[in-house]
């Protein structure tokens, strides 16, 4: 009878544990510098933030990857430290591009690639 | 404590030890015909659509998990049609997927491997070298962080038929990838194709088939155009049918279409071709007639010799004349100049419609093209059809090959019309009129855009650099977001005598200036200075103004390549 009892008692405890559903969700991806992705997925009016050694006037300038032609350059007032912009994708055709950030003697900073 | 210290030194090798291997697996086809099956590599046939699975494995996923992949690809497309990629983990990964036409090379890096994909990917390049080239470019690139492992992508192929002798090496083939975990932002540094870096499986059945070739230039591609089988109607012998069984199908990069479903010896049959492309026909044909074909309309009229009795001494060729009768009424006069410019401009147009080919396009039996000369252009049809005519009857075998010419109404340079081989053709002026060509040098002058927010408003500026060449023509074209922008005004800086245009139409701006003044020319202090008012609050101008295509033509009214940079 106490055997019976026991193991009625685990069958009951058994059957009241909550079944485990396992869900597989988008992990959580750590805030990074556009140019320390390497390559990026973006679509129309995505942040992408960089970080700047000196405030000052920069290019922003968006090349096609496979040609080599400039797409769009853009000319802006960058602070020290992190800045944000936004990129409007709705004019570029699809493709895989190099996003470059200069000086306006169009040295190099930085580099990217980045899929629209 | 010595255990504590092997433990320590054995850490840094456990994670250079940590390799990412990516596998190109063949699977099956779509649909299997018997569910649960898959039918064996070595059945499959042309037509057959079939999956190549990207498999991902990390040979330790303790310390570092694959959360994002860009994966590049090559592929023959001359034999297989890309269909796109599904996602074995649903909606938790999506994949971005591209592909390009097979104009590029692929440059390996030498030092590096060819199988060391993570090496390959800093080192590697591209490199447009046209026709040569056999294999198209694709990309896929992840876009959600779940772990990405095991199947994480199937490519879908579809065979297409060959002919006889086609290497099938290589067909698929991994070239390059980046692997992050971007929970840690740590990259893989050791990416490997292993164990199958190609697809190289040779399906059973390689037939010689009825073939249309059509001689697309190299500025033209021939994917863009579909081709169907038509027979005449034997109810009405105006109207031509589809044949029964046959297909429409689009050529493949090297201008070539299979015709042999329902080809046959008995009807009157004519291969029909059309645009097939997401880009509307008339962003296509803005490339085909500019204002390098405008300026060369005028210097054949302009120079006409001292009596002004005097023709070819700029066209080489009877299809220029033809091409350039864009009124198409067997005269090729000054009101064809001026309407070819006043198509350049956006003003007005000889198209019937802008968006269909038929009243564009200009298609001849190679044999035919080739003949046509100065002297007996007029005895040739010159309308807009998208007809080829087949002469199927005659022969005694299946085995087909018919090749024909394309050229473009309005089209004066022969920038996007098949080249003409003529016997004792005039070699300096064959050279003029095929002066731009992406496979002949080329003079190049450049220009430089710029995009800024100024006073609340979104300005473009376009500076021009002419270099050695007396440039008096250019053309430009912008496409802009017009979700976000409204088009104010354009600014021209140009030489006095300019005549300078600007036209807004949807999201494009065309503008430009030509000189047409004797000795005057555009200098380097040109400028165009493009307004737009912000339809939203924006911070930057990132994309907002693209270039498009552009064009510059020179006294000589040779057309100039003209790079934005």
């Amino acid at each position: 009878m106490k055997k019976l009892l026991t193991v009625s008692l685990l069958l009951l405890t058994a059957a009241c544990v909550k079944d485990d559903i396992y869900i597989e969700t988008p992990m959580v991806e750590l805030e990074q510098s556009i140019f320390e992705k390497g390559s990026t997925v973006l679509s129309d009016t995505d942040l992408i933030s960089f970080e700047l050694e000196a405030e000052g006037e920069y290019y922003l300038t968006i090349k096609d990857e496979m040609t080599g032609e400039l797409m769009t350059r853009e000319i802006f007032n960058g602070v020290e430290g992190k800045n944000s912009l936004q990129i409007f994708t709705k004019a570029i055709p699809k493709g895989s591009y190099h996003l470059i950030l200069t000086d306006l003697k169009e040295n190099q900073l930085q580099k990217t690639n980045i899929k629209l | 404590m010595i255990k504590k210290l092997l433990f320590l030194l054995l850490i840094p090798f456990a994670v250079s030890a940590q390799t990412i291997n990516i596998s190109l697996d063949y699977a099956g086809l779509i649909v299997e015909p018997v569910q649960g099956q898959v039918t064996p590599v070595t059945a499959l046939e042309i037509g057959d659509e079939f999956y190549i699975d990207v498999t991902v494995t990390n040979t330790d996923n303790t310390q570092f998990k694959a959360t994002y992949a860009d994966i590049w690809l090559t592929f023959k497309n001359d034999a297989f049609q890309y269909l796109g990629v599904d996602n074995p983990n649903g909606s938790q990964a999506n994949w971005y997927t591209n592909q390009w036409p097979s104009v590029y090379s692929f440059n390996t890096s030498p030092n590096y491997t060819v199988d060391d994909m993570y090496g390959q990917y800093y080192n590697s390049n591209w490199s447009y070298v046209g026709e040569q080239s056999l294999h198209a470019p694709l990309v896929i690139s992840s876009q959600t962080a779940v772990e990405l492992t095991g199947v994480v992508a199937r490519l879908k192929f579809k065979y297409k038929p060959v002919s006889n002798g086609f290497d099938f090496s290589q067909s698929v083939m991994l070239r390059k990838a980046m692997v992050r975990d971007n929970v840690s932002g740590y990259t893989f540094q050791t990416i490997k194709a292993f164990p199958h870096q190609t697809f190289d499986n040779v399906p059973a059945s390689t037939t010689v088939t009825a073939l249309l070739h059509v001689d697309f230039p190299e500025t033209v591609d021939p994917t863009m155009f579909n081709v169907g089988l038509y027979r005449r109607s034997a109810q009405d012998p105006n109207t031509w049918e589809q044949v029964p069984g046959s297909s429409i199908v689009n050529f493949d990069s090297a201008g070539d279409a299979n015709i042999t479903p329902g080809f046959n010896r008995t009807d009157e049959l004519a291969a029909i071709v059309n645009w097939n492309s997401q880009t509307p026909f008339s962003q296509f044909y803005d490339e085909v007639v500019t204002i390098s074909d405008a300026a060369l309309a005028f210097n054949e009229l302009n120079n006409r010799g001292i009596n002004q009795d005097e023709v070819g001494n700029e066209f080489a060729y009877g299809i220029q004349f033809m091409n350039g009768d864009v009124y198409q009424n067997g005269d090729f006069h000054i009101d064809d100049s001026y309407m070819i410019l006043a198509h350049v401009l956006g003003n007005n147009t000889y198209l019937e419609q802008t968006d269909a080919m038929v009243f564009a396009s200009k298609f001849y039996l190679k044999s035919d093209y080739d003949a046509i000369t100065k002297e007996n252009y007029l005895q040739y049809p010159n309308v807009g059809t998208l007809m080829i005519a087949l002469d199927n009857t005659a022969a005694n075998t299946l085995n087909f090959e018919y090749n024909a010419s394309i050229a473009w109404r309005g089209d004066v340079n022969l920038s996007h019309s098949s080249e003409p081989v003529i016997q004792n053709q005039n070699t300096a002026k064959t050279a003029k009129a095929f002066r731009f060509n992406t496979n002949k040098v080329a003079a190049t002058v450049y220009s430089k855009l710029t995009t800024e927010l100024k006073d609340g408003k979104v300005v473009a500026t376009l500076t021009f650099d002419p270099k050695t060449q007396e440039v008096k023509g250019t053309q430009f074209k912008l496409a802009y977001d017009e979700s976000k922008l409204i088009f104010d005004e354009i600014k021209f800086n140009t030489a006095n005598t300019a005549t300078n245009f600007g036209t807004a139409k949807e999201n494009y701006i065309r503008f430009g200036s030509l000189v047409q003044v004797g000795t005057e020319k555009l200098s380097d202090k040109t400028t165009y200075t493009l307004t737009f008012t912000p339809k939203v609050q924006l911070t930057n101008t990132l994309g907002l103004i693209v270039t498009s295509n552009t064009d510059a033509v020179n006294k000589s009214g040779e057309q100039l390549k003209l790079i934005i940079n």
